[in-house]
């Protein structure tokens, strides 16, 4: 068991290499897979080992025109042989359709090996037959530029790659410089083009299931500009080919022919999706992408006329340069200086990265504490298909002390100086005392309310008129309302000699004095140092009863006695009520 | 005797009238105002406000409060509802100094500058005469001439002597038309209070537009803590004039009345 496993590795470590060494390849090539029915069609079948017996497919749908013919070469390079041996058949269709090339046999050191059938599509005849060995045609058939896009739906402003390639076949070779006939215009794009510096690099690669050598001429990356169909205006180059020719110099190799070929990549359309309309912020200024955003400022903390600087910087991938960064606003106090664009940006085949910042020059004009409004920052991200808003943090500037005076009369260019000068010392502390007041007091000035006071107070005049006149009538006629003054004017002039009844002499010196006072006041008559004569003359005068004149001359008279003759048995009870009547009549009289 | 009951009866009668204003319960609203101090001295601010709100609530406003969260909201950079409460402390205080210069910190830190238009001698009689005294005032005045008229012609009534009844009949003349007056200046003021209403932009930014839809043009744009009046409005929009004579419609969800 062992030993069987031993000769299993050892078959596996030496014969396996030899028998992948010595592998046979028998192929069929056919010139061309699409031919119109006047068109020819050349077939290899090619081995790289010497082979015999060679028996050829029956090429049904086919006349055979010439063949099979036999080469073979023979090289060795560097000490490796390669060998090849080709049997060649020219045939012509002889009907339209998809025609199938059985499988050709060869028997090569006793084996038996199989080409594999071919499929070609006969189609049409062509106006002019293309012969397979043509160069021009060759050419064409074997240089291809393509045009690549990354994307060919993307949305507006979303980075689209454009990649030029030129495909090269086996058959034919490029050895000298192409020639741009026609650059490719990208209107309504934003485009930057990335060429290829120095040497191209050769790739391998398949185009149309071929296998092809191509180089990337150029990659231009796209920003579309507008919504809808959008096309790019193909690249045409002028290249010369070389193309190997059937025919062969002196010392047997193929000689090439050179051809100028102008190939152009196919104009390209790109359908632009417009960005949603639903949810987009209001701050959206057109960037799609992937961003940061941030916003910083230098220092919090400064003195006024002392500077200091804000910026704003989006980084990230996406159109960069393509859109408008947020724009601040800032105290009106803060002189504000034009910002700073600071854009580094770098371009690869995926798009722009990297970062844009404006810096703003601050100076604050004013202590105080200058809350910086927070900013924010929309773009659209084209995977997630969904607006990102991203805001930064806030700010705030804290100016620790106020201008100087000087500097501040000393610099009268004062474009921007604050319009409120602030309390140069301090902010002001709170109150710590308050007066109350309702905060919604009851409205009532213009109301009914309101009215009805002033009515009542109006009301006032004619109700005490009312209240006036009712007294009035209640207190009844003259009659008795003359009584009442007589009283009142007796009460008034004799309530002195009516308290000095139980003396006498001094009751009759009050009562003239009182008669005389009354006189005066009643009669505007100044009667103290006149005789009785003159008394009763003016008394007379003012139309005052004899009768009266008479009695009060009497009074008076007794009053002088009493006075210089106190002995003198009086009537005081007498007397007084004399006065009483006395002065009463001369009331009446006077009215 | 008689007339002089009658002249202390009147007397008796306005004063009390005039001294039966509403007399608030002020202890709480005096423990809740000291709790907000001692807050704001330890610089809780937010805290204070609360209390302070509270004052507020219990249907009490003065002055010094609105001027305390006004100072309270600028510690806590909050522009737009400083500059809101010391315009209401200044709406009710209007010559207080500490208002203005505190005031005037945010006014620094605002992003807008309104210039004010220079003013038409009509408007300034408008404005001095609005806001001379408020219409409760007036008001009390107007009854005040009103009592001290009637009086003058009761007095007229009673006294007997020409140079009396002269001096009465001038009295009167005089208070009748002064009440005159007084009526008109307090329908002026309370015109004043309709016609003259403000706002305080509380969006950080807002754009003015020609008309009351979005669709209209955006005339300018208005930053926090920028003081407005208000004309009229229709739906959820505004017309607004600023001090410099722009005019403009705004949502009324971005602004608050003072």
């Amino acid at each position: 068991m062992k030993v069987f496993v031993r000769w299993i590795i050892y078959a596996f470590v030496f014969v396996l290499p030899l028998v992948l060494g010595a592998q046979v390849e028998f192929v069929a090539k056919v010139s061309k897979k699409k031919l119109g029915l006047n068109e020819r069609l050349r077939i290899d079948f090619e081995m790289n080992e010497d082979g015999d017996n060679f028996e050829p497919p029956d090429f049904e749908g086919f006349r055979v025109l010439g063949g099979p013919n036999q080469s073979i070469s023979n090289s060795w390079i560097n000490g490796k042989r390669s060998y090849s041996k080709t049997y060649s058949f020219f045939l012509a269709p002889l009907r339209k359709g998809p025609i199938t090339i059985g499988q050709a046999a060869i028997e090569i050191d006793g084996e038996r090996y199989k080409s594999v059938s071919v499929d070609v599509i006969v189609t049409e005849a062509v106006e002019i037959p293309k012969d397979g060995n043509n160069a021009d045609y060759l050419a064409s058939e074997n240089v291809h530029l393509v045009a690549e896009v990354s994307k060919t739906n993307p949305y507006l402003n979303e980075a689209i790659t454009v990649v030029y390639k030129l495909y090269v076949s086996n058959q034919v070779s490029i050895t000298s410089n192409w020639r741009e006939i026609d650059s490719p215009k990208y209107a309504d794009f934003w485009s930057q083009t990335l060429d290829q510096k120095g040497q191209l690099q050769i790739y391998e690669g398949q185009y149309r299931g071929e296998d092809y050598r191509y180089v990337i001429l150029r990659t231009t990356v796209l920003y579309p500009q507008k919504t809808g169909e959008l096309s790019i205006e193909p690249l045409t180059l002028d290249v010369p080919i070389d193309v190997r020719s059937n025919r062969r110099d002196f010392f047997g190799r193929f000689m090439t022919t050179r051809v100028n070929k102008t190939i152009s990549a196919g104009r390209r359309t790109i359908d632009v999706k417009p960005l949603p309309l639903e949810n987009r912020p209001e701050d959206f200024t057109g960037a799609v992408g992937y961003f940061d955003f941030d916003t910083s400022i230098s220092r919090s903390e400064l003195d006024a006329q002392e500077s200091l600087e804000y910026s704003v910087t989006v980084r990230g991938e996406g159109n960069l340069k393509l859109f408008e960064l947020p724009k601040p606003q800032f105290p009106n106090a803060f002189e504000v200086y034009e910002p700073a664009r600071n854009d580094k940006i770098s371009t690869r085949t995926d798009g722009m990265r990297g970062s844009v910042s404006e810096v703003y020059t601050l100076v604050p004009q004013n202590q105080g504490t200058y809350p910086l409004a927070s900013l924010s920052f929309s773009y659209f991200d084209p995977n997630l298909e969904r607006y990102i808003t991203k805001n930064a943090e806030d700010h705030v500037v804290n100016v620790i002390n106020g201008p100087e005076l000087a500097a501040a009369q000393g610099n009268t260019t004062g474009q921007s100086v604050a319009p409120v000068t602030v309390d140069a010392d301090r902010f002001r502390y709170i109150k710590l005392e308050s007066e109350w007041l309702a905060k919604n007091p009851i409205p009532w000035f213009g109301t009914w309310a309101y009215w009805r006071w002033i009515i009542a107070f109006l009301m006032l005049i004619p109700l005490w008129f009312t209240v006036r006149a009712i007294r009035e009538r209640y207190l009844g006629d003259t009659a008795a309302r003359a009584l009442r003054q007589r009283k009142r004017l007796i009460a008034q002039y004799l309530s002195e000699a009516k308290a000095q009844q139980n003396n006498p002499a001094a009751f009759y010196a009050a009562l003239e004095r009182s008669l005389h006072l009354f006189l005066k006041a009643q009669l505007k008559l100044e009667t103290s140092g006149l005789s009785k004569e003159n008394i009763s003359a003016l008394m007379a005068q003012r139309q005052v009863a004899a009768e009266a004149i008479e009695r009060l001359i009497g009074l008076i008279e007794r009053c002088e006695r009493a006075r210089y003759a106190p002995s003198t048995a009086v009537d005081v009870q007498n007397d007084y009520s004399e006065a009483q009547e006395v002065i009463s009549m001369i009331n009446t009289a006077k009215r | 005797m008689n007339r002089k009951i009658v002249h202390l009866s009147i007397f008796v009668w306005v004063m009390g009238l005039m001294t039966s204003t509403n007399v608030l319960a002020q202890g709480q609203a005096d423990n809740w105002f000291d709790q907000g101090n001692q807050l704001y001295k330890n610089q809780q601010y937010k805290e204070a406000i609360m209390r302070w709100e509270a004052v507020l609530e219990s249907g009490a406003h003065s002055g010094a409060l609105y001027f305390n969260m006004a100072n309270a909201y600028y510690y806590l950079n909050d522009l737009a509802s400083s500059m809101y409460y010391y315009e209401k402390a200044l709406a009710l205080d209007p010559n207080d100094e500490d208002i203005k210069a505190n005031r005037a910190y945010v006014q620094n830190a605002l992003i807008d500058v309104i210039r004010e238009q220079p003013k038409t001698l009509f408007q300034k009689w408008d404005e001095v005469s609005g806001q001379l005294f408020s219409v409760a005032t007036w008001a009390w005045l107007g009854l005040l001439f009103m009592a001290l008229f009637v009086f003058a012609v009761l007095r007229f009534g009673l006294v007997d002597s020409p140079g009396a009844k002269r001096f009465s009949f001038v009295l009167a003349t005089m208070c009748l038309m002064l009440f005159v007056v007084v009526i008109f200046l307090g329908r002026k003021t309370e015109a004043y209070h309709q016609n003259y209403r403000w706002a305080i932009v509380f969006q950080q930014e807002m754009s003015v537009r020609s008309g009351p839809r979005l669709s209209d043009d955006a005339l300018f744009e208005l930053h926090a803590g920028t003081k407005l009046r208000l004309l009229q409005s229709q739906d959820q929009w505004q017309e607004i004039e600023l001090a410099d004579g722009r005019r403009g419609w705004v949502l009324t969800q971005e602004l608050k009345a003072l």
